[in-house]
């Protein structure tokens, strides 16, 4: 799993350091903890209900609405006024079809960018770009920003060619939705998170050891617990490890850090 | 516990890991590079070295002609920049015939991976350059000095700052400068990207060296070659091979003997060198010979110095698969390619059940030049593989070169060629129990006025590929002209605007008689359109 998602992170350019893992799907967060280990994430991160994950992200999610549009030129003979035409025409369609599903102006953000490459490459890099109407003087700073991120992908600039853009695009998108989960109020049953203890396997130790069980319907906010254990929930178990620093916060997420061995 | 004190879970985590490594570098070639040859087709091969030059890993994709032929490149770049003379931010390069793919046109980079001050590995890939200067890629020169710019092993990056006196020179004798220079910065992040990868998975395992590791790896994989050899009978068997050659055909004569855990293939017999560039260097016949035998013997071990060691490769020198210097080499793919089915017609008897039937064998590559408006391309095609003992055969897949089709679109937005038609060719597969992949039928012309010019270099248009066990041979490939003309299939040709020519690759060839096939196989491929009526009625 874990060479999977480093080959993808190289393909994808990422580098994983910077990203925490977030643990979906019933099995997500069995498994979350080693991956997370092994890339070397900063956290993982273990949402209460991991096994309907789709069925929160369809409500909360803001609404948005990408667009793109491919129109080939280079870089040093781009037609500015063209371009912005279809950002802006982008941005227009992103706003009319927010506007009618119920946001204001005020509430829609936008966001700018151009799938760029050296001219005669055959993938692109995708380069932010500067919000409002470009111009000739922005061709330093996009061409900087293209570079800057083409050396972190690929560790060195490449050779003295020109660029070109592909792809023109614009993310518009409503503010956040403001959303109120709450699991069900103080239970008096449960007041000691800890239900239990269990043998179990965990390979920095090399054999069995006595794990402490919790339950995560009793862990409360800004609660902590280190070292190994398991925490049951209806839709999934979090195993944590020897190196894991678990801390709820207010949404009721487990969230592991790493003790630095 | 193992020799080398690694706990063999760890040195399984870890092997997984630095065949990931290789991927990973491979993957950012690919996303880096310029010509289409190595984004679209992948003639390339990635690989990691110890510190030894001995190969330990080697990324999934790729050619055998490239990969094997590069772990052998490893110990000349050491010889002429041993490690004291490397210093981190260098980056070798060489395309030498002699020392590396064979061909003049593929560049070898590597680049020294330095942690803590000392050389810990190295990276190394090899690609196919879009060009090279000199003739445009055929097999028309008559030494290897008509054939390009020889590089020989120098430095592209001198402590990370560029060669630019190579560049200028590089840029001044080829005929895509940009994507030929792209292509080398390509090749040189692809290395940073694994060196990086690699010096990772020393941190988080706490390695200060992967020698010991590189030592079990090898030793483990020559362990199970040895082993997968032993299980063969001993003895000794031969076959014969026809090619087009360039003018006069070309005979590949093989003997294989098996000698309890080791291997011995020889080309004694074989002919001598060509005038013209079919020559291949014995790096490459080794390079296909030992992929051969990975195949047909022990498929599941990672190809590494040690499942090299038990496979022993020699023909005479001066022979067409053991050319010398300075022979021309240009093309040598087209009779290179022919190594493995050569080595499977000779084991066929001592494998029953095992081998394929021979397929189209060399890929199909041509090179596409016009100067109104300028463009070169280099499209490579595949034709049928041959039938297997319990399959058909694959239709329009490489065998035995992993290099991938280009496909119309992309050959379309970088040339003014058009390609007409491309199809799956009927009864191009040999008939048999099983019967051979297709090749297919393509049509090509210019949309503008100027001068164009194909260099075709294409094999199979003499021989068919034979069937085997009663198996019918495959369909010859053609290389036809709208006139009706067949020009010399590895030679360039000069066309006239807008004219048309048909590139129609071979199938490959039948296992078994054909009239033990199962009749609704038949039937199927008639609907399918994979086999006439009449074909079907004439074979089974």
């Amino acid at each position: 799993m874990a060479n999977a998602a480093r080959t993808h992170l190289g393909e994808r350019g990422k580098d994983p350091r910077r990203m925490p893992l977030f643990a979906f799907g019933g099995a997500g967060p069995v498994h979350g903890y080693r991956v997370a280990e092994i890339l070397h994430l900063p956290a993982l991160i273990s949402p209460v209900g991991a096994g309907v994950g789709s069925t929160f992200g369809l409500l909360v999610a803001p609404l948005a609405f990408d667009f793109v549009r491919s129109a080939y030129s280079r870089l040093d003979g781009l037609d500015w006024s063209f371009a912005n035409g279809l950002l802006e025409e982008m941005a227009r369609e992103g706003r009319a079809v927010l506007e009618r599903s119920g946001l204001s102006a005020s509430e829609i953000s936008y966001r700018y960018s151009a799938d760029m490459r050296y001219v005669g490459q055959g993938h692109e890099v995708s380069v932010p770009l500067p919000n409002g109407r470009l111009e000739e003087r922005h061709l330093p700073q996009v061409t900087e920003t293209f570079e800057q991120i083409y050396r972190t992908l690929y560790g060195r600039k490449g050779p003295d060619v020109p660029l070109e853009v592909i792809n023109w695009r614009v993310v518009t998108s409503g503010p956040r939705p403001e959303t109120d989960f709450r699991l069900p109020e103080d239970d008096s049953s449960r007041k000691n998170a800890i239900k239990g203890a269990r043998k179990a396997y965990f390979p920095e130790y090399g054999q069995y050891v006595e794990t402490p069980v919790y339950d995560r319907y009793a862990l409360k906010p800004e609660e902590t617990f280190s070292g190994h254990a398991i925490v049951e929930e209806r839709e999934s178990t979090l195993i944590m490890g020897a190196h894991g620093r678990a801390r709820l916060d207010d949404q009721l997420n487990v969230i592991v850090g790493f003790v630095d061995v | 516990m193992s020799n080398s004190g690694i706990d063999p879970i760890t040195l399984e985590v870890v092997w997984s890991r630095l065949l990931a490594v290789t991927n990973e570098q491979q993957d950012a070639l690919i996303r880096t590079a310029f010509s289409t040859i190595v984004r679209e087709s992948q003639d390339l091969a990635c690989g990691l070295f110890d510190t030894k030059g001995r190969m330990i890993a080697q990324s999934v994709s790729g050619t055998p002609g490239h990969i094997n032929a590069m772990a052998t490149s490893m110990r000349h770049f050491l010889t002429a920049f041993p490690p004291e003379k490397l210093a981190p931010g260098d980056v070798l390069i060489t395309n030498d015939p002699w020392m590396t793919a064979g061909q003049i046109n593929d560049i070898t980079i590597t680049t020294p991976i330095f942690r803590k001050g000392r050389m810990t590995a190295l990276f190394a890939n090899t690609c196919h350059s879009a060009d090279i200067g000199g003739r445009i890629l055929s097999a028309e020169a008559r030494e290897v000095y008509e054939e390009g710019l020889r590089i020989p092993i120098m430095k592209l990056f001198d402590r990370g700052e560029p060669n630019t006196v190579l560049l200028q020179i590089v840029r001044a004798n080829v005929r895509q400068p940009d994507e030929v220079v792209g292509d080398f910065y390509a090749q040189a992040s692809c290395n940073d990207a694994g060196g990086a990868a690699l010096i990772e998975m020393m941190d988080e395992f706490g390695l200060e060296s992967i020698d010991s590791i590189a030592e079990e790896i090898i030793r483990r994989s020559e362990a199970t070659v040895r082993e997968r050899i032993r299980e063969l009978p001993d003895g000794e068997w031969s076959s014969e091979t026809s090619s087009d050659g360039f003018e006069e055909p070309i005979v590949i004569r093989c003997r294989v003997r098996v000698a309890d855990d080791e291997i011995f293939i020889d080309f004694t017999g074989s002919s001598p060198q060509s005038a013209h560039g079919i020559n291949v260097v014995l790096n490459y016949t080794h390079a296909y010979a030992s992929f051969a035998i990975k195949a047909a013997v022990y498929p599941e071990v990672p190809h590494n110095e040690g499942s090299f060691r038990p496979v022993h490769v020699t023909a005479p020198p001066g022979s067409i698969l053991n050319a010398l210097d300075p022979a021309p080499v240009a093309s040598r793919q087209a009779v290179g390619h022919f190594v493995p089915s050569a080595i499977f017609a000779a084991l066929a008897g001592a494998l029953p059940g095992r081998l394929m039937a021979p397929g189209a064998d060399p890929i199909w590559l041509s090179v596409w030049r016009g100067q109104n408006p300028d463009f070169t391309f280099t499209l490579f095609q595949v034709g049928g593989t041959g039938a297997r003992p319990t399959k058909d055969g694959l239709s329009a897949v490489g065998f035995p070169s992993g290099v991938a089709g280009v496909p119309a679109e992309v050959m379309e937005s970088l040339s003014p060629i058009v390609m007409l038609r491309r199809e799956l060719r009927a009864d191009s597969g040999g008939a048999g129990a099983w019967r051979g992949g297709l090749g297919q039928l393509t049509e090509f012309t210019h949309r503008a006025d100027g001068r164009w010019s194909v260099s075709g270099i294409v094999d199979r248009t003499k021989y068919p590929a034979p069937g085997i066990l009663g198996g019918k041979p495959g369909m010859v490939g053609e290389l036809i002209l709208d006139t009706g003309a067949r020009p010399n299939p590895k030679a360039q040709v000069d066309l006239k605007p807008r004219q048309v020519v048909r590139l129609n690759t071979p199938g490959g060839g039948g296992y078994g008689d054909p009239f033990s096939r199962d009749l609704k196989l038949v039937w199927k491929d008639v609907v399918a359109g994979y086999v006439t009526r009449e074909a079907a009625a004439r074979d089974g």
